[in-house]
């Protein structure tokens, strides 16, 4: 565990966000009705990916449906990218931070545009 | 938390031609510089001026035989690169980095970061085509 996954525990436990899963390398939070997934970097120190699961599956029928919708949507929200990862639609963010404060408005921007952009999601039809 | 700041026009623009870029303003208020060989934008937006935006435009054409093959790189591309997006606008695939500007950060530092994200995303790109395009040849020669 290093310094940068110490520094968003302690954000995260001042926010008071609700921790469903902490095991060391992927802190797991319930935050706006959604659930997400913030992983501080080991090797990359100021680097954190947080990132949404949609919720909707990908089968061979409906990839390039989604491939386009992601690349819609992509396109529409700033900082947030929309990808498929094996069989799942992600919503991801990642950012880097230069000191303590940046790291805390940077994760709440992360949480907030990442639970909006899953309601934009299930609201947009390709 | 409302930390975010304005990002000046004229500072970021200054901040550019500080680190040795020539800017040339094109349409739409974007200004045209290039870095490393690679034509880059600034891409001010009055709309969300607190939101730094650098792109890398027009990276390669999208047709309708190779539609879907450059949907799964750029898929492939956005899941390994860090910070940067790579999308299609109007038929061309670009490389955008978005950053949410904060208080007393250190700009200069902000910009060379996203402009070697920026490459770095590119390269990762086409080095993911190629490794695409080598398999394919493989297997023609194997068959």
């Amino acid at each position: 565990m290093n310094e940068v996954y110490k520094l968003i525990q302690d954000i995260i436990a001042k926010q008071r966000y609700k921790v469903l899963d902490d095991d060391g390398e992927t802190l797991t939070v319930f935050y706006r009705l959604n659930i997400h997934h913030i992983i501080p970097d080991e090797q990359d120190d100021g680097f954190v990916t947080v990132f949404t699961p949609i919720g909707e599956n990908v089968t061979c029928e409906n990839r390039e449906e989604i491939l386009e919708k992601c690349n819609k949507l992509t396109s529409k929200v700033k900082v947030i990218k929309f990808c498929i990862f094996e069989d799942e639609v992600l919503a991801s963010s990642e950012f880097f931070f230069q000191n303590k404060n940046e790291a805390k408005f940077q994760l709440t921007t992360a949480l907030n545009q990442l639970s909006a952009a899953k309601a934009l999601y299930d609201n947009t039809r390709v | 938390m409302k930390n975010n700041v304005i990002m000046k026009q004229t500072e970021i623009k200054k901040k550019l031609q500080e680190l040795g870029f020539d800017l040339t303003r094109v349409s739409k208020g974007f200004y045209l510089f290039t870095a490393e060989g690679t034509k880059m934008l600034y891409v001010p937006d009055s709309k969300t001026p607190e939101c730094l935006r650098f792109a890398i435009p027009c990276l390669y054409t999208v047709t309708s035989e190779n539609r879907e093959f450059l949907s799964d790189i750029i898929n492939e591309t956005n899941l390994s690169v860090k910070y940067a997006k790579v999308l299609v606008i109007d038929h061309q695939v670009w490389i955008i980095y978005e950053y949410h500007a904060f208080e007393n950060v250190d700009i200069e530092g902000v910009i060379t970061h996203c402009l070697l994200t920026l490459l770095a995303t590119k390269r990762a790109f086409f080095d993911l085509i190629e490794g695409v395009v080598a398999e394919i040849e493989k297997l023609e020669r194997e068959q």
